[in-house]
């Protein structure tokens, strides 16, 4: 291995992402149309091969920043596992969906996903404004070509210009708190800008670092940035609102982690804990309450995003305190499995029927049995019932609140922990509900088989239907991880030690 | 595999295996697994008459994440045994009571079989983590059984079932999460009582393990030990006598602070044995101007109370029972009611015996309106199973107010009234099914005079009606004169849970009035649908189903003792321990 080579090292995976985007791009204009499903083949193996060499080659401990621009260390580590697992997941998702086969933009689809997940590299081991504003674009761009690539009523390009309009704000915002930022310190560089703001007044760094904070806030949708993600979840093709509820939040909470490391001075560490208690546990329960009233599946789980990055936030209530990081880090497993996993399955079931409307869904169990199932089984998840990995996400976030919120005069952080259960309580109405709907009513006709067929609503409900070997593969591996990343946990304290 | 984990988890491979069989022998495969289970449940407390201590028996611990002190570990007193042998009975009868279940069998029964695994989780596992694991393990296959094979408004039966339960164990998770939490890393030293030292020592899952090898544990508790010698000099050097998986006990001889109290050093875990050493600790630890204890214990008794149901709290419980089809109805009544007076005995009770003997008039008092206020609420009930719902909610106020009196023989009546109630609930729930079935409805003015198409029915039912409402030589009425006695005799709350437990008397006045008003107004008089002249009586399967659960009601009710032979160690042993440490935990 020669000198470039070596230097290159640790960047090697965002540099084959990249070769694999630029090889994907290259097959899709040489296959014919109707092998586009060798192209998603040929990404899923590239994105393993990828995580393959990340998961070979991380030790996570030390920083070895591999450049000015890129922080490499055991953070990076943890998001990039996590992105392009997600990757390969949302690539068998979107190989197995037949309304993007029917569409015939598998190939873009496709480029977009690996397009998205580099960007979403890009994003989480930036060390540098630079770099973070490159890997913020790199991550939307693509996002919201996937938002309006499959047209099929006009809520579909509402959603992707919808994307683009919020995008285009909340980017504006970053870059002007990024130069006001550069323009106070005369540095990119995070460690740098950090070294550089403890001396300046904590009035004139709060606003530069809440603009700086919107792009991330709007990745998150966080309130008051959530607003566009209802409207986009439900426009999106569903695997997309998947992809988009996992891979930018994998991103932006690992840059969240880092910039706040580096960032932020210890003077205005406490007023930031304070203000990401108010903001997650806002989030927190305008997700919750919300989810309640919708009707359609795919706005519930819209919701339902908001309300677990609102919670995933809390874990920031103990800064500087890092305890709540490992926590977090595993949320975010969890939550990757779950999320993927119910979007999948909504996706086949949406395929099905032409609609997520809740009443649509009704007496999906007949026709779909073990995509009912594991749709079920992702939403108790989500729910935080035990012994599910959502039971014990929550559990570990909780128990960081707990122990610090014994201390004296700590006692708001009990409180904290307290609405984070409720809020799961009231969200676990709006899962429930859609477990209902799957289980109980008559079931309403498949859109696609009434008109075909001249049979009885019984005899086709009775079929079970056939789904694609990559849509079962997704669903087998989210479930398996529901059920099963509990017995992880004894490997928590390992956790702990990669997160810093 | 330990006979208690084989208990629990025999319910969990029946429901996998059930996927494995045709459609049509699911009902069978349920059975073949309650069988056993029952077999297990009456092996356990039949052990349990013969034995005289209180100590944990069939104990088993292994460890889960040993750096958080979780384990799985399982162990039984005369109290978990008792509910474990009802589970087990219930199980047989709820699997054969579900006759009727047309549709989706295999999904139907292995959802059941998991409430039992669930159930019996609840009352033999002693890690409090595994404990609430176990608690919520129940929600979602009940939500579903409701949900799906429930009447016409299941969905909002389930639904209601759901959140109120959930939102009532939220606060109990963070109670759990903050005792923990307040355990040092390195374990906290305690004062027990030397019997509380020689029970651990009997029951450590390694005994002596590390008497040859002390430095071993040292290097594990750390700064404790360290502690430890500072604050009892003199045992420096001294074998650590013996080692729990979590950590250790330490030198008992050495570190006596006198002749009855020994100095241990209980390591962070989330033992629930642990906990009870170590009450004291927790009235340390200050938290919102009270302290853990007090706080820790209302959010267990509102997880707790929402599950016995208190009033206030009940409005899921006619709802769920409504909506669920009979044998659900029966599981619900006979067992998960139960897991909430069983939460008292084994956490709120133990671990915080102070707070518990101050709370007690309180505890009492919604013992006491429940029994009236459920009582007079059935009184004006038109739908039959509303009618035993109501009655339920009533007669589980006698349990409240037997663990509020803190004696032996009124913690023994709550347990006692646990199982009859569970039995005579179960009885009448089946038999409001029966009629269910052949009738369609069940409404009390659309019936009358059932008693001449349906003769051996009527008889069974009437039998039903007076063991509930408490007629002597019924099992009913030895559950709720233990209570009123063991009230009586107790000074608990300056007398007033004594007052309390009079007043209540009336509720067994009350309980007659409805339920005797209700089999006049269904089995006497004339027939008053001429449809109704030609109802068939009970069959044989029902017949299975009831006649077991009749002859249990006679049998408590003549021949109580080896059932009281069972509970009296435990509950002597709670109601002392309770009494000892609101004396000041003194020797």
């Amino acid at each position: 291995m020669n000198a470039e080579c070596q230097a290159m090292g640790p960047l090697l995976p965002e540099a084959l992402m990249a070769m694999g985007v630029v090889m994907t791009v290259i097959l899709d204009l040489v296959t014919p149309a109707r092998h586009k499903r060798e192209i998603a083949s040929f990404a899923c193996i590239a994105v393993l091969v990828v995580l393959g060499i990340v998961c070979c080659g991380c030790r996570g401990d030390g920083i070895a920043s591999a450049s000015p621009l890129f922080a490499v260390d055991g953070l990076t580590t943890l998001a990039r596992i996590g992105i392009l697992t997600a990757t390969a997941l949302a690539i068998l998702a979107a190989a197995g969906s037949r309304s993007i086969a029917a569409s015939g933009h598998l190939g873009v689809f496709v480029i977009s996903l690996l397009g998205l997940g580099l960007g979403a590299l890009v994003f989480a081991g930036a060390s540098n404004l630079l770099t973070a504003f490159v890997g913020l674009e790199a991550v939307s761009l693509p996002s919201y070509v996937l938002a309006g690539l499959v047209r099929r009523d006009r809520t579909a390009s509402e959603a992707g210009m919808k994307y683009v309009m919020f995008g285009a704000l909340a980017s504006g915002l970053s870059l002007f708190g990024m130069s006001l930022l550069y323009g106070l310190t005369g540095t990119l560089d995070l460690a740098q800008l950090g070294k550089a703001l403890d001396t300046v007044p904590t009035a004139v760094i709060a606003g530069p670092l809440l603009l700086a904070a919107a792009g991330i806030a709007y990745k998150l949708a966080l309130v008051p940035f959530h607003a566009y993600a209802p409207d986009v979840y439900q426009g999106a093709p569903t695997v997309a609102a998947g992809v988009f509820s996992v891979i930018p939040k994998l991103a932006a909470f690992a840059l969240l982690v880092r910039a706040l490391t580096l960032l932020v001075p210890p003077t205005v560490a406490e007023g930031a804990a304070c203000g990401f208690a108010i903001v997650g546990t806002v989030t927190l329960l305008v997700g919750s309450i919300a989810a309640l009233a919708q009707q359609d599946v795919r706005r519930i789980l819209a919701y339902s995003a908001i309300g677990h990055a609102g919670t995933m936030l809390l874990a920031f209530a103990l800064w500087p305190d890092r305890a709540g990081v490992a926590a977090l880090a595993w949320y975010l497993l969890a939550y990757l499995f779950m999320n993927l996993g119910a979007f999948t399955a909504l996706a086949v079931l949406r395929d099905d029927r032409g609609t997520a409307d809740l009443a649509a869904l009704a007496g999906a169990w007949r026709r779909h049995p073990w995509i009912a199932a594991a749709l079920t089984l992702a939403l108790v998840s989500l729910a935080g019932i035990p012994p599910l990995s959502g039971f014990f996400a929550k559990w570990l976030l909780v128990r960081e609140l707990v122990v610090v919120g014994l201390e004296p005069g700590q006692g708001w952080l009990l409180a904290l922990a307290l609405l984070l259960l409720l809020g799961a309580v009231i969200a676990a109405v709006a899962y429930l509900r859609i477990v209902r709907a799957l289980f109980t009513g008559a079931d309403a006709e498949p859109a696609t088989h009434a008109a075909a067929h001249d049979t009885s609503p019984e005899t086709v409900a009775d079929t079970v239907a056939t789904v694609s070997l990559a849509t079962v593969a997704v669903l087998v591996v989210c479930s398996t991880a529901n059920l099963l990343l509990g017995l992880t946990l004894p490997l928590f304290d390992r956790l702990r030690i990669w997160c810093g | 595999m330990d006979v208690l984990t084989l208990i629990i988890a025999l319910p969990v491979l029946g429901a996998l295996a059930l996927w494995f069989l045709p459609e049509r022998h699911a009902r069978a495969a349920a059975l073949v697994t309650a069988l056993p289970l029952a077999a297990l449940g009456a092996l356990v407390a039949s052990d349990g008459m013969v034995y005289p201590g209180a100590d944990l028996r069939f104990l088993a611990e292994y460890p889960l994440i040993r750096s958080w002190g979780l384990a799985w570990r399982v162990g039984v007193d005369g109290l978990a045994a008792t509910m474990v042998a009802l589970t087990g009975i219930i199980a047989v009868i709820a699997v054969l009571a579900s006759r009727g279940i047309a549709t989706r069998q295999r999904a139907y029964f292995s959802l059941l079989l998991a409430l039992f695994a669930a159930a019996n989780g609840v009352f033999l596992v002693q890690d409090l983590l595994v404990f609430f694991l176990c608690w919520e393990g129940m929600l979602i296959p009940m939500f579903l059984l409701i949900g799906i094979w429930g009447g016409e408004q299941r969905r909002y039966a389930a639904m209601k079932f759901v959140l109120m339960t959930m939102a009532g164990s939220v606060p109990m998770l963070i109670a759990i999460v903050a005792l923990w939490a307040a355990i040092p890393a390195g374990g906290t030293l305690v004062t027990v009582r030397v019997g509380e030292v020689e029970a651990h020592r009997a029951t450590l899952v390694e005994p002596l393990a590390s008497y040859d090898a002390p430095h071993r544990a040292h290097a594990q508790a750390g700064p404790a030990l360290a502690a430890l010698r500072g604050a009892a000099p003199g045992i420096h050097g001294l074998p650590v006598l013996a080692r729990t998986a979590g950590g250790i006990i330490a030198p008992a001889e050495a570190a006596a602070v006198d002749e009855t109290t020994r100095l241990v050093l209980v390591p962070r875990s989330f033992d629930l044995r642990h906990a009870k050493l170590l009450w004291r600790h927790w009235l340390d630890v200050p938290l919102f101007h009270a302290n853990l204890a007090v706080i820790a214990f209302w959010c267990f008794v509102l997880a707790f109370a929402v599950k016995i149901p208190v009033v206030g709290l009940h409005t899921w419980l006619p709802h769920a029972h409504v909506q669920a089809p009979t044998a659900i109805s029966v599981v619900l009544a006979a067992l998960l009611l139960k897991l909430g007076v069983y939460g008292f005995l084994r956490i709120a009770w133990p671990c915080f015996p102070t707070v518990a003997a101050d709370a007690g008039t309180i505890i009492a008092a919604l013992g006491a309106v429940a029994i009236l206020y459920a009582g007079w609420v059935a009184l004006m009930q038109e739908d039959l199973k509303r009618l035993v719902a109501y009655s339920s909610v009533s007669h589980m106020g006698y349990c409240l107010i037997g663990l509020a009196a803190l004696t032996a023989t009124g913690i023994s009546g709550a347990v006692v009234q646990m199982v009859t109630h569970g039995v005579g609930s179960a009885l009448l729930f089946l038999l409001v099914g029966v009629i269910y079935d052949r009738a369609h409805h069940r409404r009390i003015a659309g019936f009358g005079g059932l008693a001449r198409p349906m003769p051996i029915y009527a008889g069974l039912f009437l039998f039903a009606a007076l063991a509930s409402a408490g007629l002597p030589g019924l099992g009913g009425f030895v559950g709720e004169i233990l209570v009123i006695v063991g009230a009586v005799q107790s000074d608990a709350g300056q007398g007033a849970v004594r007052v309390l437990a009079l007043v209540s008397c009336l509720g067994v006045v009350i309980s007659a009035a409805y339920l005797l008003w209700m089999v006049r107004r269904v089995f006497f008089g004339p027939v008053t649908v001429p449809a109704y002249e030609t109802l068939p009586d009970v069959d044989r399967t029902e017949l299975a189903c009831l006649i077991p659960l009749a002859t249990l009601t006679v049998l408590v009710g003549v021949w109580p003792q080896p059932l009281l032979d069972g509970i009296a160690p435990a509950a002597q042993d709670l109601a002392a321990h309770v009494l000892w440490a609101v004396a000041g935990g003194a020797p």
